[in-house]
């Protein structure tokens, strides 16, 4: 490939981070032998995280990357890029890991378990950088329905996921209904379904279009696992299994906020809705901080807590966007980033021992030492710790709360970490402290390397707290390109 | 004057629909009958979305995630079928609550 091939390659990025996976997925399912298909998934995914990251890379630096004009509705922004690289990124950590656990639903069903994963990778992508609120509308759908069919397929090992998928696909299927009706509201009173136009629409019926962005909000809340509409993620999460647990409850579910956060970006500036959005946001943000650590506190699963605590932590990313600010903005994709990194450690490192209940982590340091410390440091960063990612996404959430003015969001933040304080506790006195009293279960084949994932996160979360300042450039960046700055 | 006032009868009509079949789908305790609600609030939903003269791909969107959900509601369906022997909630429910280990209460 010669230099012009190379940069005309590269000017098609945002649609690579779409199709790559897609084409992937195809290719998985003519592939057939478990192995070979995650072979060929290993590489799509790996493809698109490169392709992704290198454009986010040169956007974020101020590079002006040429982006090819195309008819298929596509559009780039801060935001948008550093989500698509972030979930692009997080899809081939994720399914390196998932090598280990690719017969959990039978071999002929591990073909198909690897396409939908990647169909959920290009679902999030293409909500990351879709133009229109439409595209937003199919591409989270094809994302769901996928998790979903994910959940399913674990029915094979344990039928209680087949109970999870089901109120997955009822709560989601709902959600789904008012996101669209709210796409037809804001089209009606905008004019518009554009993105880049919402801020800038004359919008002839702003109570229209404020209902309509409040269902677009609540129907993506759902699948972000916001309190108090997450009835789904205990049942989904914590008997999914390993696979579910790193697609859904981590991928997902900074997807969705993702989303939200984008979107949340074009509506807030918009006059006549930005005052609704806030206060939906704040809301959905302080019930998903109270409501979610009070459950992680009272959990007695390993996967059920790491759920609860996401949900907390998803609460705070709330709450920073709902700021409006580019300082909130900036801040949510920073805890985003610690979400992510912590819950691909956590479910990854309870995934390599398969561990369910809080028991079988007694002693686990002794038997399986790199998943303990990936959990651990998973744990930290949901506690806020200093020196880790997690304390770093909060610190930048109270400063941006007091620039505003809103004092109760530092009120949260230290709700949020106190409940951590007493779950990661009690996790880590079990792991280091007790003597073990179970049969280990984990993986004991090579394959039990598939932890490596996880260990990387383990690291970024410290690394990336105690050396922050790329990190902190790159999300006021992206803050700063919010409405479409690279089109 | 008349078409909105046609428009506005017709979406209310529509979110009506929707409603119902939310409810139904979030309250019925058969897995079917959730599924046919489910389908109910979709509908009711591109009713609304037509009302509103939304554009075509939307329209589409909504009739393609409907298809999509229910094949993949149908397909749970019948695996609960076969491993519960029910498609009744409150009797899945009891099986699975023996074999996990409950949240504390809160």
């Amino acid at each position: 490939m010669n230099g012009v091939d190379l940069e005309l390659a590269r000017a098609h990025a945002p649609l690579f981070a779409v199709t790559i996976p897609l084409v992937g997925a195809a290719l998985v399912l003519i592939a057939g032998s478990a192995r070979l298909s995650w072979v060929v998934a290993t590489v799509a995914a790996l493809i698109a995280a490169t392709v992704t990251a290198d454009f986010a890379y040169r956007l974020l630096n101020h590079a002006r990357p040429a982006v090819a004009e195309l008819s298929i509705p596509l559009q780039v922004d801060g935001v948008g890029s550093f989500g698509a690289a972030l979930v692009t990124g997080l899809s081939a950590l994720a399914i390196v890991a998932v090598g280990a656990f690719l017969k959990d639903a039978g071999s002929r069903a591990a073909p198909f378990r690897l396409a939908l994963l990647l169909c959920i990778t290009a679902g999030w992508s293409g909500a990351l950088l879709a133009r229109d609120l439409a595209g937003v509308a199919v591409s989270v759908e094809v994302a769901w329905l996928a998790g979903v069919a994910v959940v399913t397929f674990h029915g094979a090992r344990d039928r209680a996921a087949l109970n999870g998928a089901l109120r997955m696909l009822t709560l989601g299927g709902v959600a789904s209904a008012l996101t669209l009706l709210g796409v037809g509201l804001i089209g009606r009173a905008a004019g518009d379904l554009r993105l880049a136009t919402l801020p800038i629409a004359h919008i002839s019926m702003p109570g229209v279009a404020s209902a309509g962005i409040a269902f677009v909000i609540v129907g993506l809340a759902v699948k972000a696992t916001a309190a108090p509409v997450h009835a789904w993620a205990a049942a989904a999460l914590g008997r999914g299994g390993a696979v579910a647990g790193l697609w859904v409850g981590a991928i997902g579910v900074v997807g969705a906020l993702l989303v939200m956060t984008r979107l949340s970006a074009y509506a807030v500036a918009a006059p006549e809705l930005g005052a609704g959005v806030s206060a939906t946001l704040a809301v959905l943000g302080g019930a998903s901080v109270v409501i979610g650590s009070v459950q992680a506190v009272g959990a007695r699963t390993l996967p059920r807590l790491a759920t609860y605590a996401c949900i907390s932590q998803a609460g705070c990313v709330l709450v920073a966007i709902a700021l409006g600010s580019p300082a909130g903005f900036a801040a949510a994709l920073v805890q985003l980033l610690a979400l992510a990194a912590a819950a691909l450690a956590m479910f990854g490192g309870a995934a390599v021992g398969r561990i369910r209940d809080l028991a079988m982590l007694d002693g686990f340091w002794q038997r399986a030492p790199l998943a303990s410390v990936a959990i651990t440091a998973g744990t930290l960063s949901l506690m806020g710790a200093p020196m880790t990612l997690g304390f770093l996404g909060r610190w930048r959430l109270i400063e941006a709360g007091v620039g505003v003015g809103w004092w109760w969001a530092p009120l949260l933040v230290i709700i949020a970490s106190l409940a951590g304080v007493f779950y990661g506790g009690r996790l880590i006195e079990r792991i280091y402290f007790r003597r073990a009293n179970r049969t280990f279960e984990g993986e004991a084949s090579p394959w039990r390397f598939a932890v490596a994932p996880s260990l990387i996160c383990a690291i970024l979360t410290i690394a990336l707290g105690l050396a922050p300042a790329v990190l902190l450039r790159w999300s006021d960046a992206a803050a700063g390109m919010l409405t479409g700055a690279a089109t | 004057m008349p078409s909105d006032l046609a428009e506005c009868l017709l979406v209310m009509g529509a979110i009506a629909l929707l409603v119902a079949g939310a409810a139904t789908a979030l309250l019925a305790p058969n897995a079917l009958k959730r599924l046919i609600g489910l389908g109910l609030a979709t509908l009711g939903v591109l009713a609304a979305l037509a009302a509103l003269r939304s554009p075509e791909a939307v329209l589409v969107a909504g009739v393609t995630g409907l298809l999509g959900q229910f094949v993949i509601g149908v397909a749970i369906t019948i695996r609960l079928q076969e491993e519960y022997g029910s498609i009744e909630a409150p009797e899945i429910d009891a099986a699975d609550g023996g074999s996990e280990a409950q949240d504390a209460p809160q």
